[in-house]
């Protein structure tokens, strides 16, 4: 059919794929996304020495002194724990195969790329947006934000890695104008933990949220995530949003909205 | 065989909600008098015990709206109605749950929806993207994206 532009570059440690399909925007436009995205991980990213984020934790840099984007980041995340009665927290505890840091009191430092990667991809498409682009994918590792329609004319086609099995999907869903994030520990040596405990979070393999925002869907699939098998439940009762999660035993639970985008 | 298959999917529907339930009151449940009858609109009356695990009604075409006969439990009767439009249930309900109890002692059914469960199952297809987990210099990602990215780029050439 149309023209269209499909990139995948690394960028915060992963691969970010960009898919344009209106022939009406340009090359240039896609490089403004991944500036965009580069500014982002030069300033949130926990792995950079130099990030404002890195500097705050450090304690060489204080909260005012922060990049706008910086603030309004830490408060969102602010009011997303109040949210998720404490399940998203950027100050839980680093979790590892080998060790586990708890370290009490406010100068634990602070963590936001559980709200960060889906928050850039946001962004991203804010960018699209302005750019007059109306059928679009970005896919930050996972976490996506889909417009209109793909190159062949149809509502784009997500496919949920199958948790266990690599090369395999755990399910399709077909949506247009939605945020996805999923959370889970399929390749990562460390692992989502419960706040409250600081141990890594039980009985859950992956938690894909779908709404509106896909900074938000990446929050909440972070929280029901930490939640543990409950945390199906918790996702039931949220508004705008749908959740499908994929229990340890080999279970897949669904909230209600959810079947609108099952395939 | 619709209609059984349909039946089944009641079936599901009534232990997930007991097993929601349950997990509200940290409880058990007894099993054994739990037991679900179907009638579904034109056909047959079929019979099953619950806590059982039965396929979903995906490969049926059957539609409308299915109501498990009320099943008595420990703590008062319950009864879901599950909405099918094409084979696919689009909506569970319960018609009817315990009302007797402290109200927090029990989901409102009506205001907290109920979960579908399903097994997990394996699949390919044809997608245009892939959600999951973050990939950190995930080879396979990587690929698969790209591999995903070429295959529509060629589709698109057409």
């Amino acid at each position: 059919m149309g023209l269209r532009q499909h990139r995948l570059e690394h960028v915060m440690g992963m691969p970010i794929g960009v898919d344009v399909c209106d022939p009406d925007i340009g090359a240039k436009t896609v490089d403004r996304v991944y500036r965009w995205l580069r500014f982002v991980d030069a300033t949130f990213s926990t792995y950079c020495e130099d990030s404002e984020i890195s500097r705050l934790n450090r304690g060489e840099l204080a909260v005012e002194q922060t990049h706008p984007a910086v603030r309004s980041v830490l408060r969102r995340c602010e009011r997303l724990r109040m949210q998720t009665d404490g399940y998203f927290d950027i100050r839980a505890p680093h979790h590892s195969a080998r060790r586990v840091v708890v370290e009490a009191g406010p100068a634990r430092p602070i963590d936001p790329s559980g709200l960060v990667k889906g928050w850039s991809v946001a962004g991203a498409a804010l960018i699209l947006d302005r750019a007059g682009a109306r059928n679009y994918c970005i896919n930050a590792g996972g976490d996506a934000r889909l417009r209109g329609r793909s190159w062949n004319g149809e509502s784009w086609r997500v496919g949920i890695q199958h948790p266990r099995i690599r090369d395999r999907l755990a399910a399709v869903l077909v949506a247009s104008d939605v945020g996805i994030a999923t959370s889970g520990a399929y390749e990562r040596g460390e692992h989502i933990v419960d706040p409250h405990t600081g141990r890594p979070s039980q009985g859950v393999l992956s938690v894909t949220v779908v709404g509106p925002d896909v900074a938000t869907a990446d929050a909440y699939a972070t929280a029901a995530y930490a939640m543990g098998p409950r945390g199906a439940q918790w996702c039931a009762g949220l508004k705008d949003y749908a959740a499908m999660v994929i229990l340890s035993e080999g279970a897949v639970l669904s909230t209600p909205a959810m079947s609108r985008y099952r395939v | 065989m619709r209609n059984k298959s349909v039946a089944a999917a009641v079936v599901v529907v009534v232990v997930v909600v007991i097993l929601v339930l349950v997990l509200h009151h940290q409880q058990t449940v007894q099993r054994s008098t739990t037991s679900v009858r179907l009638s579904a609109p034109g056909g047959p009356t079929s019979t099953a015990s619950g806590a059982s695990t039965a396929p979903t009604p995906a490969a049926s075409k059957v539609s409308g709206v299915f109501t498990g006969e009320t099943v008595a439990m420990q703590y008062g009767p319950v009864q879901v109605a599950i909405d099918v439009q094409g084979g696919k249930i689009i909506d569970v309900k319960a018609v009817q749950y315990p009302v007797d109890r402290p109200r927090s002692q029990f989901i409102n059914a009506q205001a907290v929806p109920l979960l579908r469960s399903e097994v997990l199952k394996a699949q390919s297809a044809n997608i245009d993207l892939i959600s999951g987990a973050t990939f950190t210099s995930n080879a396979f990602a990587t690929s698969l994206q790209a591999a995903i990215g070429q295959e529509q780029k060629k589709a698109a050439a057409h």
